[in-house]
C-alpha cells in the first residue's frame, strides 16, 4: 500500500464492505461480539425488572445513608489514586491507615477533645504511617507491596494502643456532627415529619463532609501546583527521569505515599464520628472498594477530566457511585422466574467488588485490542 | 556511569574476585551470627518462664507454710483464656474469680490471656499455659475451646479443662454427648433461649409481627441463634428479616436496610461483630423509634434497651466452682457430666428504652434491673 492508502481505503471500503456483507460477516461485527452482546442484552433483561424493584424499594434513608458513606470515603478514594495512579505505588499500609484515623479521632473525642481538631491528629498518625511504609521502599529497598503490608501489619498493635481498647463507643461524645444535628432535626421534622427525623443523621453528615470535601480538594489543588507537588507527579510519572532532573524522588515518593494515608485516616476519623463507634478491627478491604471506586470513577467520570483535581474529583463521585451501588445490590431482591428470590450478602459483595475491578480494569484493554485489531485490518 | 560498569564486567570480576569471596565469607558469618542470636532469644524466652514458674511455686510454698493449717490448702495454676473483651465473657472470668475467692481449700493465682478478636492467638496462649504446666485451664467461648482441646489432647498429660459461655460444644467437637467426653473435659454449656425476647416484645406491642435481625454469617453461634429465632417466629406466626454484615463498620448500613422493612423490633443475638458495631445500629433504632432486645444481659452496655440471656456470672461461679473439687482432689473432671444451666438474666435500660420510643413494660421491670 502507498503513501495515499488511507484515502484509497476509504474511498474504496464502502464498496468493498458491501460486497463482504453479502459473502460473509462484516470486518466491523465479529460473531464473538454478536453473541457477547445478546448474553448481556439477555442478562440485562433479566435484571432490569429486579433493579427496578431494587431502586424503587429504597427508601430515602438507604439512598442518603450510601452518600453521606460514599462522601466519607470521598478522601479515601483520593488517597488511593495519589498512590495508585499518581505514584504508580500499590499501597496496602491504607486498611491500616483507616483503623489509625478512627483510633485517634476515639481517643480524642473520648476525652473531651474539640472534635474538629481529631482531624488533622487522625490525619498525623496517617501520615506517619505512610512515611514507615515509603522509607521502608526507598532505604531497605524492599518491595511496594510488601513494605505496605509490613506497615499494615505494624499499624494494628500501634492503632490498638492509641485506642487503648478495640472497641470504643462514641455515642454520648461530642462528634463534629453533634451541634448540627439537633437543628436540623427540627427543621427536617417540621418539612417531612418522621422520614425526616429518619433521614437527618445522613443529611447533617453529607453536609458537613461535603465542606470537609472541598476544603481537601482545594488544599489538594494548591499543592500539587507547588514545586514539592509537581515533583511528586513527576516522581510518579517517570522515576528515573526525574531523578535525571535532579529531582528528589525518594523524599517526594516518601511525601506522596503519606499524604495519601493521611488523606484515608481522614476519612477514618470520619467514619467513626458518623458510625458512634470506633472499632479496632474495620477497614480491611480499604484497598479494594478504593481502588473500585478509582477505577468506577475513571470510566465513569474520569473522560473529561483533564487536571489532576479534575481527577479527583471523579474518582471520589466513582466511591459515591460505588457506595450506592452497594445499597442496591443488598437490598435487591432478585428474582429470577421459578425461584424464591434470594438476597445478596454482605459477603458476595467482596466477590463482585473484586469482579467489578477486573471488568473495569479489562475494558481499557479490550478497546486496545480491539483499536489494534481495526488498525491491522486497516493496514492489509 | 552505569554504562562504563556494564562494560568492565570482566574486569570487575577478576579484579574483584578475592574481595567477592571476602564479601561471601563475611555475609555468611553474618547469617550465623543472626541464626546463632535468634535461637539465644527463643531459648531464653522460653528459659526464662521456666524460671519464673519456679520462682512462683517457691514464693507460694512460702506463704504457705507461714498460713495456719488446718487443712491443707493446694496452691494452685490456672490458665484462663477468652477470644474478645466482650462483657459476656469478661462476666464468666469475673464470676470464675469470685468463685476462686470463695474457695478455701485452693489458693489460685488466676493467669487471664485475651485473644483481642484475633482466633490465631489462640492456639500459642494455650500451647503457653501448657507449657507452664498450668493446673487447669478455663476456656471462655467457642473458638478458645475448641483450641484447648486439640492443643490439650495433642499434649496427652490430660490437664483438667472446663468450659464456660459455650453455646453448643457438641456442634464444637469437644464431646459428643454429656456423659461421652474426654475425661479431663467438664464444664457448663450456656445455650441462650430465645422464647423470653419474643415474650418481652409482646408485651411490649402484642401487634408485633416483624423482627430484625443483624448477623455475622461465618459466626458459628450467630446461625445457630438465628435458626432458634426463626423456629420460634414461625411458631408464632412473625416473620424475621435478615441483614448480613462482614465487618462492624457494615452495620449501620444493615440496620438502614432492615428499618426500611417495616419490623417491629431489633433483635440482637450474641455476635461479637454485631455487637462491636453495634452503636451503628443504635442510632437507627433512635431514628425509627425500632426498640432493641438483645440475647444477653451484657448487650444493653453496647446500647440494647432490653437484654435478656442467660447469667454468665453465675455461668463462672459454677465452674469455680467445679474448679475448687477438682483442684482440691474430691472429685474429677469426669464425675461432672456436661449440662445446660438456666439461670436467667435480665437487665434493661430506661434511657435507651425512652430513645426508642417505648416504655419497659412491668414484666422486665419486676425482673430485671435497670442500668439506666
Amino acid at each position: 500500500m502507498s503513501i495515499d492508502s488511507p484515502l484509497a481505503t476509504s474511498g474504496t471500503e464502502p464498496t468493498s464492505s458491501d460486497e463482504d456483507t453479502t459473502v460473509d460477516a462484516s470486518p466491523r461485527y465479529s460473531p464473538t461480539g454478536v453473541i457477547a452482546v445478546g448474553v448481556v442484552g439477555l442478562i440485562i433483561a433479566a435484571l432490569v425488572p429486579t433493579l427496578w424493584g431494587a431502586v424503587s424499594s429504597m427508601g430515602w434513608p438507604q439512598w442518603l445513608e450510601a452518600v453521606a458513606i460514599g462522601l466519607i470515603f470521598f478522601p479515601a478514594a483520593v488517597g488511593v489514586y495519589i498512590t495508585f495512579r499518581v505514584l504508580d505505588f500499590p499501597d496496602l499500609t491504607v486498611d491500616g491507615s483507616f483503623p489509625a484515623g478512627g483510633a485517634v479521632a476515639a481517643i480524642l473525642i473520648t476525652n473531651e477533645v474539640p472534635a474538629w481538631y481529631s482531624l488533622p491528629a487522625a490525619m498525623l498518625l496517617g501520615a506517619a504511617l505512610g512515611v514507615v511504609t515509603g522509607c521502608l521502599h526507598i532505604y531497605l529497598r524492599v518491595n511496594s507491596l510488601l513494605a505496605s503490608i509490613i506497615t499494615l501489619t505494624a499499624a494494628f498493635t500501634v492503632n490498638l494502643r492509641v485506642q487503648g481498647s478495640a472497641n470504643i463507643s462514641l455515642l454520648n461524645s461530642d462528634r463534629i456532627f453533634t451541634p448540627w444535628l439537633d437543628p436540623i432535626k427540627t427543621q427536617l421534622e417540621s418539612w417531612f415529619g418522621a422520614s425526616g427525623v429518619q433521614v437527618h443523621r445522613a443529611v447533617t453528615t453529607s453536609a458537613m463532609t461535603i465542606i470537609v470535601v472541598i476544603v481537601v480538594v482545594l488544599a489538594l489543588r494548591w499543592f500539587f501546583a507547588t514545586e514539592i507537588g509537581l515533583g511528586t507527579r513527576a516522581t510518579g510519572a517517570n522515576r528515573e527521569m526525574s531523578q535525571s532532573q535532579a529531582i528528589n524522588t525518594s523524599r517526594y515518593l516518601i511525601g506522596g505515599v503519606a499524604v495519601s494515608n493521611a488523606l484515608v485516616a481522614l476519612s477514618g476519623a470520619l467514619f467513626v464520628q458518623h458510625a458512634g463507634f470506633a472499632d479496632i478491627n474495620s477497614g480491611s478491604g480499604l484497598i479494594v472498594s478504593g481502588l473500585a471506586a478509582v477505577i468506577i470513577g475513571e470510566v465513569l467520570f474520569g473522560g473529561k477530566a483533564r487536571s489532576v483535581v479534575a481527577k479527583f474529583i471523579a474518582v471520589g463521585l466513582g466511591m459515591i457511585a460505588y457506595r450506592v451501588a452497594i445499597a442496591l445490590a443488598l437490598n435487591a431482591d432478585l428474582r429470577f422466574p421459578g425461584t424464591d428470590g434470594f438476597r445478596l450478602e454482605a459477603s458476595d459483595i467482596k466477590l463482585a467488588t473484586a469482579a467489578v475491578v477486573v471488568a473495569m480494569l479489562a475494558v481499557p484493554r479490550i478497546r486496545e485490542s480491539r483499536d489494534e485489531r481495526s488498525r491491522r485490518r486497516a493496514r492489509t | 556511569m552505569a554504562c562504563t560498569n556494564h562494560f568492565d564486567t570482566s574486569n570487575a570480576e577478576t579484579g574483584g574476585g578475592s574481595a567477592a569471596r571476602v564479601q561471601r565469607h563475611r555475609s555468611g558469618r553474618l547469617r550465623l551470627v543472626a541464626v546463632v542470636a535468634v535461637l539465644t532469644m527463643v531459648l531464653a524466652a522460653c528459659g526464662g518462664s521456666d524460671d519464673a514458674g519456679s520462682e512462683e511455686s517457691g514464693d507460694d510454698t512460702s506463704s504457705v507454710d507461714t498460713e495456719v493449717a488446718g487443712d491443707e490448702v493446694v496452691t494452685a495454676t490456672i490458665g484462663i483464656a477468652s477470644i474478645a473483651p466482650v462483657a459476656a465473657l469478661e462476666l464468666v472470668n469475673d464470676g470464675f474469680a469470685e468463685g476462686m475467692d470463695e474457695c478455701s481449700a485452693v489458693d489460685a493465682t488466676l493467669d487471664y490471656r485475651n485473644a483481642e478478636g484475633d482466633g490465631s492467638q489462640l492456639a500459642p496462649i494455650v500451647t503457653s499455659f501448657l507449657d507452664a504446666d498450668v493446673d487447669m485451664i478455663l476456656a471462655i467461648s467457642t473458638p478458645v475451646l475448641q483450641a484447648t482441646v486439640a492443643a490439650n489432647e495433642a499434649d496427652g498429660r490430660g490437664t483438667p479443662v472446663l468450659f464456660g459461655a459455650v453455646t453448643d460444644p457438641f456442634a464444637a467437637g469437644a464431646a459428643t454427648s454429656p456423659d461421652d467426653k474426654p475425661e479431663w473435659l467438664a464444664g457448663w454449656q450456656a445455650d441462650a433461649p430465645v422464647q423470653g425476647m419474643f415474650d418481652i416484645a409482646a408485651a411490649i406491642n402484642p401487634d408485633a409481627a416483624t423482627i430484625g435481625v443483624a448477623y455475622d454469617p461465618s459466626q458459628v453461634n450467630s446461625e445457630v441463634a438465628l435458626a432458634k429465632m426463626e423456629a420460634e417466629a414461625e411458631a408464632r406466626g412473625w416473620t424475621v428479616e435478615t441483614a448480613t454484615i462482614g465487618d462492624s463498620s457494615e452495620v449501620g448500613t444493615a440496620a438502614n436496610s432492615l428499618a426500611t422493612r417495616d419490623i417491629d423490633f431489633f433483635f440482637v443475638p450474641t455476635d461479637s461483630i454485631l455487637v462491636n458495631g453495634l452503636g451503628g445500629m443504635v442510632q437507627v433504632a433512635d431514628d425509627f423509634d425500632i426498640p432493641m432486645i438483645a440475647q444477653d444481659s451484657g448487650i444493653t452496655q453496647a446500647g440494647a434497651a432490653i437484654g435478656t440471656g442467660l447469667d454468665y456470672f453465675g455461668d463462672g461461679k459454677r465452674n469455680a466452682d467445679y474448679a475448687c473439687q477438682i483442684l482440691s482432689g474430691t472429685a474429677t473432671p469426669a464425675d461432672f457430666p456436661i449440662t445446660q444451666f438456666s439461670d436467667e438474666l435480665i437487665r434493661y435500660s430506661s434511657s435507651a428504652a425512652e430513645a426508642q420510643g417505648f416504655t419497659i413494660p412491668d414484666v422486665v421491670v419486676d425482673a430485671g434491673e435497670d442500668i439506666g
